[in-house]
């Protein structure tokens, strides 16, 4: 249907001025839906019309000094200008939120400084005119009217909407609002930040580079102006006041503010004031984005038929039954400091198939810390760290997550916003085998695996007891089923060795009981557990073995009944005040 | 809640009404549409103001006389942003919709020659009024044909100073211009004319639009020793560079070109102090009627610039868009009908005195207008020489 | 040489002490409020328009003006947190910046209407001589304006350090939610937070107002500069919006004057890059850990 309205938009009344505007919207488009991708994972590139920039000025110099056709010039802009984003991303995508915007601002101005000082290369400030029109090399095949340009837009802008919704209805879109709502959990399920991030990014710039192909054989002039600041605030007005993150959003959003202004000529010196407010109001009263209100007001988006909730609570553990026997974990004679002080000082620990360890300790112990070390979130100074026999000191997070070693955080163990599914499935990440391109063309193989990712985080659902709030977002759930989705979470990657960071914390009595139990069942399917835990019951109720720290050094290591008679983890439990006794 | 979705409706409400009114729109017959585009906006919206004011004027004195073919002029304009694809859409919306016969705009050259390939393929003529650059007439150039300007090139404007550079006793040049097409225009052509004369150009430095502070180039002019300063640059920096240059004790001669600096706003921005000696390459001096091409024209405009009570240091920008707006009331006078056509053929063989001299245009479409060197001294405006665009006109012919 | 040498650092560091004002309002906001506020550009602005409107225009004594002018911002400012921002507190970091990029096109917009775009200039109550000390020049109003903006600085410190005012903002910026535990009320933190922000930018702008000329998009490249000083600096950090401010004003003015003219506004930035290379997190800047 709007297919239809779409392409039959020019044989209706729809003036060249109007069709002119909705070239420039899905122009804009382009670019913004590239700036939303990329905002997903909670990156806001304000930098991004550089992009539009280097590929306007790309395609139309080729065009100019080679004579090649600018359907050939284009596509070599886009790989070009995903190139110069491959470069940017290696060095600002470890940059987060602020840091990133206001960097990317800073690139926009480089560039356009030096597409402005670079006389022989751009002409500088002159500009570059003379730009050829589309052709296919001839005087006929040359597209001049707007009616041509028009489909050729429709063509890439209808592109670039299936390209971002099957990106964002993915795993991919599930790993970039992973990644954005808690980028370390995220990570330690075995999800690259970076390389996601960065597949963002190049996307994104070859769309920017796409635009600015068209652009430049489009109005068939270049100025620096193209990379003005007041370009890229225009796209983000369009991603954030459309619906960021939504698919929708960067299309709303480019019609609504590509034809707003134009509508506001007839203020005239009012103009931009005008502007101004309704942008404000916009950004104030419906901060979700246009997309979202409208939805609400239309009365579509009805809640996503849950998930069926089968009583099956089964999950499958390969990693576990595959590793072979040795310790799963250890750590060799490892020492961090901070400043001077040595938070973890030569510790060594051993973590035996289908055991489960506790380490405990008064606070400032240097059990965070060690658990940070052993997941990649903390380099050692010295020792190291081993995993089914292999040294993983200094790798990043997810690659330690990828081989099987998956920890559950103490306080941020889910992703708030996302449903609880959601969260699982999410984490499912590195069981995916299917390739990027079987995704963006939801071929047979991936949808096969996606529906055999729900059904896997379905059953961790049901197996902690939270079959029926497949629909519920994280945030909304009390703080102890949030402590279980996020052993959830941390089961969904199949891991071998699961580190559980105080699982109890927060827990009442009978939801630790409960705790233990799935514990004790993890443990059954051949998993070993090490864990950081203040409640004593749990401690001494199910460890095989626990280890005690003090000042980073550890001061005992035993059965838990040997443990509880030790007199210097009695000395230093009532040295800081924290009583052993009521286990 | 509420209130986002009254603002969600009220947006679609706008958004259908607006789409009603513009189909609905009828083509009244009575006045005559003229396109204009200025930058109203952004950082150079003081110059885009003075232009339109100056058109104004124009269109106010040409109704009250009765009008071009017994109908009023309508001026319409357009907001670019001093941004080329805000030009575009801006005249995209003036011909397609308001259907103006005839463009004036659009201030800078790179937003000219971006509405320049589509007037083209539309027919519609623009008058330029400010532009420098001299693409913009050089029939290499994509959409050249519909083009008429009345504002100078910079290889104008060294021409018509040419005679005087000798008598500058300028030696040992620093050369400091805005890094646009405007200023590295001017350096190239004021480059040659100076090297021609025996000058060395002894450094180039460029600065930013919205630039304020200018001690490190002038720091480093004084390091080089030289002896003069030329300026291409509006008259708010230029009058900063000479203050800065007597706050570093560099105590040397100045020209300014470009034509938006002259006496008067220097001595307002910079004090008198700071602006005496000063040169500057201005195309009309509003103290002289008889030194414009229509004294009668340049005292009513001066007089109606003082009478509306606007900015006195943008009246030498402001004649601008008089001229531009007289030149295309000569035009549809002699097509004798508002039609684009019609208009940019009548463009080609159009003699009109204004503000800038003789306006009229040669094979390229280029007008040749006054050059006046001015100066302050003793705090007060003077003419240092005048070549008259007559006299411009027979060099040209000349050659 | 040496001569030329002096002048460009002296030159660099009397702007610098100008951008340092302004990062540290920028970085104060950011710190505290977590909001990247676009509009720093337009208190900017509205701080060299005020004291335009006060002193030039109506006549009041050039001291009392700047002192008016800088309250006046201030005040906006903090309409500004109590109208709009604050109701978007909860929002992820892309609204409320979203919500100042709109208002810095209002404030902008709303100045060209007011004060007409045509330039302005203060005619302050200094001599235009120059100071010579040996080979190098200062003007006064330049003199004035440096002193001025260390005279800021330090009071700044002092309100942070030791005002009770200050102490709440400390607290705020380690830990909103302690804070309000502890007893602070966060709303009039934040609200105090954004109009002292606005009113050292607004301040900033008065004192180059005065040295420089008035022009309703003259914020535009000092909110830029300003952004470069805090990433600079790290983001929230007090003493590297200072060290950052001056840093860049010097090596602009050295880069300017040494290499090239044309690339000195890319100068900031080029630094940044590489100092992101080296310290991801910024001069001053610390790592998180997860827990």
């Amino acid at each position: 249907m709007i297919l239809v309205v779409v392409l039959a938009l020019p044989f209706v009344g729809v003036d060249d001025y109007y069709l002119h505007l909705l070239i420039m919207a899905g122009l804009f488009y382009l670019l913004a839906a590239g700036m939303n991708l990329l905002l997903a994972a909670g990156q806001l590139n304000l930098g991004h019309t550089a992009f539009f920039g280097i590929g306007a000025y790309t395609s139309g110099l080729l065009a100019v000094h080679s004579g090649i056709s600018p359907l050939l010039t284009l596509p070599m802009a886009a790989v070009f200008t995903g190139f110069i984003g491959y470069l940017l991303g290696r060095l600002t995508l470890k940059l987060r939120g602020a840091y990133f915007v206001l960097v990317t601002v800073g690139f926009a101005e480089v560039i356009r400084l030096v597409a402005t000082n670079w006389m022989d290369l751009t002409q500088g400030p002159m500009g570059l005119a003379g730009i050829p029109p589309f052709n296919l090399g001839t005087e006929r095949w040359t597209l001049v009217s707007k009616r041509d340009y028009y489909y050729l837009m429709v063509v890439m802008a209808g592109g670039t909407l299936l390209l971002t919704a099957r990106l964002l209805g993915s795993r991919v879109g599930r790993a970039l609002a992973a990644i954005q709502s808690n980028e370390s959990l995220a990570e330690s399920s075995g999800i690259s930040a970076y390389s996601h991030t960065m597949l963002a990014m190049i996307v994104s710039c070859v769309l920017a580079g796409v635009a600015g192909g068209f652009y430049a054989h489009y109005i068939t002039f270049l100025s620096p102006e193209l990379f003005g600041f007041q370009n890229t605030v225009t796209m983000a007005v369009m991603v954030v006041a459309g619906g960021q993150g939504m698919v929708l959003g960067p299309a709303v959003g480019s019609l609504v503010f590509t034809f707003v202004p134009e509508f506001l000529r007839m203020a005239a010196f009012y103009r931009m004031l005008l502007y101004g407010i309704i942008l404000l109001l916009v950004v104030m009263y419906m901060p979700r984005g246009l997309v979202y209100y409208l939805r609400a007001i239309l009365g579509g988006g009805a809640p996503e038929p849950a998930a069926a909730a089968t009583a099956d609570r089964s999950f499958v553990s390969e990693a576990a039954l595959a590793s072979g026997g040795g310790a799963a974990l250890a750590m060799r004679e490892v020492t961090v400091r901070f400043g001077g002080l040595a938070a973890v000082d030569g510790l060594s620990l051993h973590l035996g198939r289908g055991e489960i360890l506790a380490l405990i300790g008064p606070n400032g112990a240097g059990k965070s810390t060690a658990f940070n070390v052993i997941t990649g979130f903390q380099p050692a100074d010295a020792g190291r760290v081993e995993f089914d026999g292999a040294d993983i000191t200094g790798l990043p997070p997810y690659r330690i997550a990828e081989r099987g070693l998956v920890r559950m955080f103490q306080r941020t163990s889910v992703f708030p916003e996302a449903p609880a599914l959601d969260n699982v499935l999410t984490a499912c990440h590195r069981l995916a085998r299917t390739r990027l391109w079987e995704l963006v063309l939801t071929t047979q193989a991936y949808r096969e695996e996606e529906r055999g990712h729900r059904e896997r985080a379905q059953g961790l659902l049901n197996f902690v007891g939270l079959g029926g709030k497949a629909g519920e977002p994280a945030k909304n759930l009390s703080c102890g089923e949030q402590r279980l989705l996020g052993l959830a979470i941390a089961l969904a990657p199949d891991p071998s060795v699961l580190l559980l960071d105080e699982p109890a914390a927060g827990l009442n009595a009978v939801e630790t009981e409960q705790l233990m139990r799935l514990i004790e069942e993890i443990r059954g399917h051949g998993l070993s557990v090490l864990l950081v835990e203040h409640d004593m019951k749990l401690v001494m109720g199910m460890c095989d073995r626990v280890m005690v720290l003090n000042y980073g050094v550890k001061i005992a290591e035993g059965t838990p009944a040997e443990i509880q008679r030790h007199p210097e983890v009695i000395r230093a439990y009532l040295g800081s005040g924290e009583i052993l006794a009521d286990a | 809640m509420k209130i986002s979705r009254v603002i969600t409706l009220a947006v679609l409400a706008a958004l259908a009404g607006v789409l009603a009114t513009g189909a609905l729109q009828a083509q009244t017959k009575e006045p005559i549409k003229v396109g204009m585009i200025q930058p109203l906006s952004g950082p150079i919206a003081a110059a885009g103001s003075y232009i339109t004011n100056g058109a104004k004027i124009a269109v106010e004195r040409i109704n009250a006389k009765g009008g071009v073919l017994g109908r009023p002029l309508e001026l319409i304009i357009e907001d670019n942003k001093s941004d080329p694809a805000e030009t575009r859409n801006a005249a995209e919306k003036l011909i397609v919709r308001d259907k103006v016969p005839v463009i004036i705009g659009a201030w800078g050259s790179s937003m000219t020659l971006a509405m320049m390939p589509l007037a083209a393929q539309h027919g519609i003529p623009l008058v330029v009024e400010t532009s420098s650059s001299s693409k913009i007439t050089d029939p290499k150039t994509p959409g050249q044909k519909v083009v008429s300007r009345i504002s100078p090139t910079s290889e104008l404007e060294a021409v018509g100073a040419g005679a005087l550079i000798p008598s500058l006793g300028m030696k040992k040049i620093g050369y400091l211009a805005v890094n646009t097409d405007w200023g590295r225009g001017a350096v190239t052509a004021f480059g040659e004319a100076f090297k021609k004369n025996g000058a060395t150009i002894e450094a180039v430095e460029y600065v930013g639009q919205a630039d304020t502070d200018f001690y490190a180039q002038l720091t480093k002019f004084k390091a080089a020793g030289v002896d003069s300063v030329v300026i291409t640059d509006d008259a708010p920096k230029a009058a900063k560079m000479l203050q800065q240059m007597k706050e570093l004790g560099l105590n040397v001669k100045v020209l300014v070109t470009g034509g938006s600096a002259w006496p008067d706003s220097i001595v307002q921005l910079a004090g008198a102090k700071a602006a005496e000696g000063a040169m500057f390459i201005n195309f009309y001096n509003p103290y002289d009627p008889a030194m414009a091409g229509d004294a009668e024209a340049s005292k009513v405009y001066v007089e109606e610039w003082k009478k509306k009570g606007l900015p006195w240091i943008g009246v030498v920008e402001g004649m601008r868009g008089f001229d531009a707006v007289y030149v295309v009331a000569k035009a549809i006078e002699m097509a004798k009908e508002p039609t684009a056509p019609k208009i940019m053929t009548a463009l080609k063989t159009l003699e009109s005195r204004g503000l800038y001299g003789l306006n009229k245009f040669d094979q390229n479409g280029q007008s040749y207008c006054n050059i006046i060197v001015t100066q302050v001294k003793d705090g007060k405006y003077s003419v240092v020489a005048i070549t008259p665009s007559t006299k411009l006109w027979e060099m040209s012919a000349a050659k | 040489m040496i001569a030329e040498l002096v002048q460009h650092i002296v030159n660099g560091l009397i702007v610098g002490g100008g951008y340092a004002l302004m990062g540290i309002g920028l970085t104060l906001i950011f710190g505290i409020m977590r909001v990247v506020n676009f509009a720093h550009g337009e208190f900017f602005m509205m701080g060299a328009f005020f004291l335009f409107t006060l002193f030039s225009l109506w006549g009041v004594n050039f001291f009392a003006a700047s002192v008016l002018s800088v309250l006046g911002v201030g005040v906006v400012g903090a309409v500004v947190e109590r109208l709009i921002l604050r109701r978007l507190r909860e929002t992820p970091i892309e609204i409320p910046m979203l919500a100042t990029v709109a208002l810095s096109v209002i404030i902008q917009n709303a100045a060209i209407l007011i004060w007409d775009p045509s330039p302005k200039t203060i005619k302050h109550v200094f001599s235009p001589l120059p100071l010579t000390l040996g080979p190098v020049h200062v003007v006064s109003i330049r003199v004035f304006a440096g002193l001025v903006a260390v005279a800021l600085i330090v009071g700044s410190h002092l309100l942070i350090q030791k005002t009770r005012i200050g102490r709440a903002m400390r607290a705020t910026f380690q830990d909103t939610d302690m804070a309000r535990l502890a007893g602070v009320d966060v709303d009039k933190v934040y609200m105090f937070t954004f109009g002292f922000g606005a009113a050292l930018a607004g301040a900033s702008g008065a004192l180059l107002g005065a040295v420089f000329w008035v022009y309703p998009a003259m914020g535009d490249l000092a909110a830029l500069k300003s952004f470069a000083v805090v990433i600079m600096g790290g983001l929230g950090n007090f003493l590297g919006a200072i060290v950052g401010g001056l840093l860049l004003g010097v090596s602009e003015s050295l880069g300017a004057g040494y290499i090239s003219s044309g690339y000195k506004d890319a100068i900031g930035f080029v630094l940044i890059i590489l100092l992101l290379l080296w310290r991801p997190q910024g001069l001053f800047g610390k790592k998180v850990l997860p827990r």
